[in-house]
């Protein structure tokens, strides 16, 4: 029950961790390029943002269906003003303030947390954008739109913010819920269908642990390879070219299918050895295969949740996942060499240890040789007399 | 063996639960609001193609100096609302930006239907301009929508409705002749008043499980022809008393009530036919459906 209490909490905490998620992510600073709130520009001196602040927020501009393409030559800290007379040759934007047009602006006119104000006689022949503020036209001609947007519906794509921490936890936990069930569905028909084959290679697993490992290493290594020589093999009989496109995706499938089949049968030793170290494995009879898959899965999800449900605690998620990925591939690697060793379980390992010499017995050892001249015959051994308990 | 089914359930209950407490625990909106406006401009025709998915649809004339008025406020986690105006073809296109994300728009819609009923669901405002002849093209789903269409010119207006509850008025005579009306639904509810003023010489009509009301009174002459196809709904024809009414309409396993009309040649003439100044021909016929014409 202890281990079912862990297991719920664990995954309690992975359903939870996104509304944690969401709180780092207000005391985080670095979103606030992409979700301006509506602040409103502020007379003082504002600190330039930096380049890649302003190429994150350029790109969830353009992103948004409601936004537009922008330069990040074109952003410019601090309120910003066209004078009379004078021409903007392109766009213009002003980042946390105001930005008032007297002149032309033959691009775009934007502010990012400030006003756009359009003076009379202000003529901008693009878009007029306020993110988190608002347009007051004061007599100016706009040949393009005017809009007004409380906050961008977009994250960035650029390389300083690729998405918010709370979505990324989501997308990680979702991710390893997607591949649970995934293996689940298809662990089902494998007890069901397949049992010998699994048995196999997690006897191979069990009995030779290190060179399953080695197996899967070079497996792994050699898959490229031996596609390409199956498609050079192929070329060069010039009437295999025609067969070539599906001896590629018969390739492909061999090694997911060897790749899957590995991956449950190390999932099936790993539920089994949990399960008799707890000293809960049926102590006689067939062994519950599918619970013992289901369990060694739940141990990898659980990996997984972990590292997902802590991406937003920065250099703590990445530990976590990064150990849950080195065994996860041990695991694959181990398995994808056991069911190559076993050619995918149709192979049973030998095991290593010696036959028992049993003394030969005749089925006539019993009876005295009989001379020509005879003798008496000797008697038929029988089982000893059964020791009677009182 | 108990232990290990215990946590066999267990770890699979959590794991499906777990997706779903984390939705709900991590539900969160993102409200946007959204206004865009395009000063006016000398175009001899706007054609607004629309599809709008979720919430709360409001249509109707731009102030005077715009070419149109948008306003919009939605839940940026839930969908995605866009528009775009092609200056070349003068076609202004509003709606979700994908078909997908209208579709989750929509069921989460239904799974979060408490802070829609207390007035917290998306809802857009549209404004057209007016003096321009306007070329409608509209599709609603799950929407609840008031269009109203007077002081606009609209030469064209093509209504798709579906789950939805709406309601098409022409406050005013249309200051152009409406080519065609065509209105479709399906499951849902429209009212369609003051058609009179609409212009349109022919309307069309075809619901499917749902009602159509058509208030006939404007300011009209003439001759107008109504062609109804209903199909397991209802459509309810409120005709002003002094219109002559034709009526050839059919049924098959339906119901037309057209009381007080007589028969000639197989085609159903109201009283008031033959001294009516403006009349209606009405055509189509009823399926598993039924179509009543009330005198107002």
């Amino acid at each position: 029950m202890r281990y079912l209490d862990l297991v719920s909490s664990l995954l309690l905490i992975g359903a939870a961790s996104p509304a944690l998620a969401q709180q780092a992510q207000g005391a985080s600073d670095s979103t606030t390029a992409v979700q301006a709130q509506g602040a409103k520009a502020s007379t003082a001196a504002v600190q330039a943002p930096s380049a890649a602040v302003v190429r994150a927020w350029t790109d969830s501009l353009a992103r948004d269906p409601n936004g537009l393409k922008l330069s990040a030559a074109d952003v410019h800290a601090g309120p910003l003003s066209v004078k009379q007379g004078d021409t903007v040759h392109g766009s213009i934007a002003a980042w946390r303030g105001n930005l008032d047009v007297s002149g032309t602006v033959q691009g775009d006119a934007v502010a990012v947390n400030g006003d756009v104000v359009l003076h009379p006689g202000a003529l901008v022949q693009g878009d007029v954008v306020a993110v988190g503020g608002e347009v007051r036209n004061e007599g100016g001609k706009v040949s393009g739109e005017t809009r007004t947007l409380s906050a961008l519906s977009m994250g960035a794509v650029g390389s300083a913010v690729t998405a918010t921490p709370r979505q990324v936890t989501r997308r990680s936990i979702s991710l390893a819920v997607a591949w649970y069930l995934l293996l689940v569905v298809i662990g089902l028909p494998v007890v069901l269908f397949a049992r010998p084959k699994l048995e196999a290679v997690t006897e191979r697993i069990r009995n030779d642990f290190s060179r399953a490992f080695l197996f899967g290493v070079v497996g792994q290594i050699l898959i490229i390879p031996a596609l390409v020589a199956i498609c050079v093999a192929l070329a060069i009989t010039l009437v295999g070219i025609l067969v070539i496109p599906f001896a590629v995706v018969a390739f492909v499938l061999a090694v997911l299918g060897a790749l899957a089949l590995g991956f449950l049968a190390m999932a099936y030793v790993t539920g089994d050895a949990v399960m008799r170290a707890r000293g809960a494995a049926p102590p006689y009879g067939p062994p519950p295969v599918f619970q013992f898959l289901l369990i060694g899965l739940s141990i990898f999800l659980v990996l997984w949740v972990l590292g997902g449900a802590f991406m937003w605690a920065g250099v703590l998620g990445g530990i976590l996942r990064f150990i849950a990925a080195i065994i996860t591939w041990v695991a694959v690697t181990v398995g994808f060499g056991a069911t190559l060793a076993t050619r995918g379980g149709t192979r049973v390992m030998r095991t290593a240890t010696l036959p028992v010499a049993l003394p030969v017995e005749e089925e006539t050892s019993w009876q005295t040789p009989t001379p020509v001249s005879g003798v008496t015959a000797a008697r038929r051994p029988t089982p000893p007399p059964r020791q009677r308990h009182p | 063996m108990k232990l290990s089914s215990r946590l066999v359930a267990g770890v699979t209950g959590a794991v499906l639960l777990g997706p779903l407490l984390s939705s709900s625990v991590a539900a969160q909106q993102e409200w946007r609001t959204v206004t865009a406006q395009r000063q006016r401009q000398p175009v001899d025709t706007l054609h607004v193609r629309m599809l709008y998915g979720a919430g709360k649809l409001q249509l109707g004339a731009a102030p005077d100096s715009l070419l149109y008025d948008l306003r919009e406020r939605f839940d940026a986690v839930r969908t995605r609302e866009t528009h775009r105006y092609d200056a070349a073809t003068r076609t202004l296109t509003v709606g979700s930006d994908s078909a997908v994300t209208r579709m989750f728009s929509l069921r989460k819609r239904a799974l979060h239907t408490s802070g829609d009923e207390s007035g917290q669901g998306s809802d857009l405002a549209v404004g057209l301009a007016t003096g321009i002849p306007l070329d409608l093209d509209l599709e609603l789903g799950a929407t609840e929508s008031t269009i109203d269409l007077s002081k606009l010119s609209v030469s064209r207006l093509e209504l798709n409705v579906a789950a939805s509850a709406a309601s098409v008025t022409f406050g005013t005579v249309n200051p152009v002749e409406m080519r065609e009306l065509d209105l479709r639904t399906a499951a849902a509810g429209v009212d369609v008043r003051q058609l009179g003023n609409a212009r349109a010489q022919v309307v069309h009509v075809n619901t499917g499980v749902g009602s159509v009301t058509l208030d006939l009174s404007g300011d009209w002459t003439g001759r107008m022809t109504l062609d109804v196809h209903p199909v397991l709904g209802q459509v309810t024809i409120r005709v002003p008393a002094d219109v002559g009414v034709e009526s050839h309409l059919t049924k098959l396993i339906g119901n037309v009530d057209q009381a007080g009309f007589t028969r000639k040649d197989g085609v159903a003439y109201s009283a008031n036919f033959s001294s009516a100044k403006r009349t209606i021909v009405v055509n189509g016929a009823a399926t598993l459906a039924s179509v009543a014409i009330q005198w107002e």
